[in-house]
């Protein structure tokens, strides 16, 4: 249990800095879906089943299909034009990152009482989620479906090629 | 150690010990490792075998899959199929397996290498994953999760992106057609087939699929309902999509796009595409009957012959879609799933949430009323064209 | 022993602080976009690991990161639209070349 969690932490942070450094546009895809793929281990090693399944599903099934679409639909097929440049000075972006890091690593350890929080021996059904899901967060819930509706519509809006002037 | 209720006939005996007899077999390996090993490694062996079966049990099924379909297709085309390597030609498969291996591995000139290797192996995995979750018989199930069923869903999704990897990887354009059409109708496919699951999760108030089995014993099928057998019916429909079978296998289309996604591959790596597409009619099979078909339930023979006859019945089917039917279009695939199949869903979800409330006849009529009126009035509204009544039929019209 | 929640929460700080330098550095939108998810992520497991050791009776660190992972799927699904548009319109995804705001 504890190496997995360290093979999977590995994993996670090796996988996460190659999809924001490739250059080739696919690998970098390809990484983001190991990232999401080891998030949802963590999940399950959290004992959060039911989340770590819903990440695989719409997170591998949906987002990184999307995301390769996308590299498809804008790069050319041909002319290996997915290589993105890298003559930008990454020095700001490191410099910017490393800043948040230290802070909320500082953030992290000034916490001293972490550690004295422990796992309690839990197991939350699925059924128990459902319900609470559908009373407490019924509000919100809603408001994520209106989201999702709203997000599905505006996408096919934003995407649909104009007729008129390709005519 | 059996039941003392059948201690009086033998053939029950018999049978009991049949119905358990795989189970019987590890838990005595379990015992000869727990005598042994340290505790840890007991753990270790009991999931190494379920694993180890597993794994093995994958390429077994595709075998004689292979083999079993091209004796139905030769059947259905006046043929007798292949009947020279062994006795009915069961030798065959191991003989296709030695050619692929030594076939020569293609690579193109211009492709991705990465890309292109992984992707036949990524194309496998979720195929074989998948496997674990099915409930093989009684108490045969490798893993029993709560959320068995949603993780079902979850696995196969991830097959769209290696499909998508490989064509890509091929850099040819028939792949990234075929590629692209692939991902277009398992997309499309994947929301009926889980609306259609829909239906038996809020009847049995469950994800975990050795929950839904037990919740069907003796005959109580769901396919004995009016919207168990709608969903069925919506499943199995999107499931034959889902593994790109004829008459949904557009992504590999050989008259249009040589052969889709899998154009570039050759010898192993074809092979293991050809593989995940089987594994995945096997498993689609199985859980279509153990959502509907009450999975191992059933009287007299032993639990895990129940659950092969089942399978192997629903996939007879499926090669008897492809000795009959033609391919449809692409416009025609998506606007059976959009236009025919979510809809159709949606209502069976109504359905069964009268069936919950309301009194058994109430529900059965009301059931059978809303499926059937509304089966008419989509297929009346998808009727493109009106086909004339006295329309005379002159060959090479 | 089991792992202390520091740990869960320092790999979910660095995973953010990865994206922070991805959504930053990189000049592809569609990069950019992967950043903002590995954010989102970094998020969600902060939460999931909050709610694991917390008392754990009610589910509301589960339910918080199942919204959340709702709305990154909307949030990808109108950025990609968004990218694929302004690739139509520009030729390009690059973020730096995108700066007109009428052509």
């Amino acid at each position: 249990m504890i190496a997995a969690f360290y093979l999977i932490s590995v994993v996670l942070i090796v996988s996460a800095v190659l999809a924001v450094s490739l250059r080739n546009l696919i690998y970098c895809t390809l990484c983001a879906s190991v990232v999401f793929i080891s998030s949802a281990a963590l999940f399950f090693l959290l004992k959060a089943d039911f989340i770590g399944v819903v990440q695989i599903l719409i997170y591998v099934g949906a987002v990184a299909t999307l995301l390769l679409f996308a590299v498809m639909l804008t790069k050319n097929l041909v002319s290996r034009q997915y290589y993105v440049g890298q003559k930008r000075k990454w020095s700001y972006g490191i410099f910017t990152a490393s800043a948040v890091l230290w802070v909320l690593i500082g953030s992290i350890r000034s916490q001293t009482n972490l550690a004295e929080l422990v796992t309690a021996d839990h197991q939350l059904s699925v059924v128990s989620l459902g319900k609470e899901m559908l009373t407490a967060f019924l509000l919100p819930f809603e408001v994520a479906s209106l989201l999702l509706t709203a997000a599905m519509i505006g996408g096919i809006v934003i995407a649909l090629e104009e007729k008129k002037k390709s005519s | 150690m059996l039941d003392p209720r059948f201690r009086g006939s033998d053939i029950k005996e018999c049978m009991e010990n049949l119905d358990q007899i795989f189970v019987q077999a590890k838990r005595t390996v379990m015992n000869l490792a727990e005598s042994v090993l340290p505790q840890p490694l007991v753990l270790l062996v009991s999931m190494l075998i379920s694993i180890g079966v597993i794994a093995a049990i994958g390429p077994v099924i595709m075998m004689y899959l292979t083999w079993l379909e091209r004796k139905v297709v030769g059947r259905i085309q006046n043929r007798i199929g292949p009947n020279r390597v062994g006795k009915f030609g069961l030798l065959q498969p191991i003989a296709d397996g030695i050619k692929m291996l030594t076939k020569e591995d293609i690579v193109p000139e211009g492709a991705d290498h990465i890309l292109h290797f992984l992707s036949p192996v990524l194309v496998v995995v979720p195929a074989l994953l998948v496997l674990g979750l099915l409930p093989w018989g009684r108490n045969m199930a490798a893993v029993d999760l709560q959320v068995g069923l949603l993780l079902f869903f979850a696995i196969t999704s991830t097959g769209t992106l290696s499909i998508f990897l490989g064509a890509w990887g091929s850099r040819n354009k028939f792949s990234l057609l075929g590629a692209l059409r692939a991902v277009a109708q398992l997309i499309s496919y994947e929301i009926p087939q889980v609306f259609s699951a829909v239906v038996v999760i809020m009847h049995t108030q469950t994800i975990s699929i050795v929950e839904i089995v037990n919740a069907q014993p003796g005959f109580n099928w769901f396919v004995f309902t009016p919207w168990g057998f709608t969903g069925l019916v919506l499943f199995y429909i999107a499931s034959v999509a889902e593994c790109n079978r004829t008459p949904f296998d557009l992504p590999e289309a050989e008259s249009e796009i040589v052969a889709g996604f899998h154009t570039e591959y050759s010898g192993m790596k074809f092979a293991l595409f050809y593989m995940a597409e089987f594994l995945q009619v096997f498993s689609l099979s199985a859980l279509a009957a153990a959502l509907f078909l009450g999975g191992w339930q059933g009287p007299f023979l032993p639990s895990w012959i129940w659950f092969f006859l089942k399978t192997y019945g629903l996939i007879f089917i499926m090669l008897w879609f492809r000795g009959t039917f033609p391919r449809l279009r692409v416009d025609q695939l998506m606007g059976f799933a959009w236009k025919f199949l979510l809809p159709m869903s949606m209502i069976n979800i109504v359905v069964v949430g009268i069936w919950t409330y309301a009194s058994p006849i109430v529900a059965w009529v009301l059931g059978i009323l809303i499926i059937a009126i509304s089966f008419g009035v989509l297929a009346k509204l998808n009727t493109r064209y009106h086909i004339e009544r006295n329309r005379k039929f002159i060959l090479a019209e | 022993m089991t792992i202390p929640l520091s740990h869960y929460l320092a790999v979910s700080a660095a995973l953010f602080s990865i994206g922070l330098f991805g959504a930053l550095t990189r000049r592809s939108a569609i990069i950019v976009l992967i950043g903002i998810e590995i954010m989102m992520n970094a998020a969600n497991l902060n939460l999931i690991a909050f709610w694991r050791y917390s008392d754990g009776t009610r589910a509301t660190g589960q339910l918080f990161t199942f919204f959340g992972i709702t709305i990154a799927a909307a949030e990808v699904a109108v950025g990609l639209a968004i990218v694929i548009s302004v690739y139509r319109l520009f030729q390009s995804t690059n973020v730096n070349e995108i700066s007109d705001m009428k052509k």
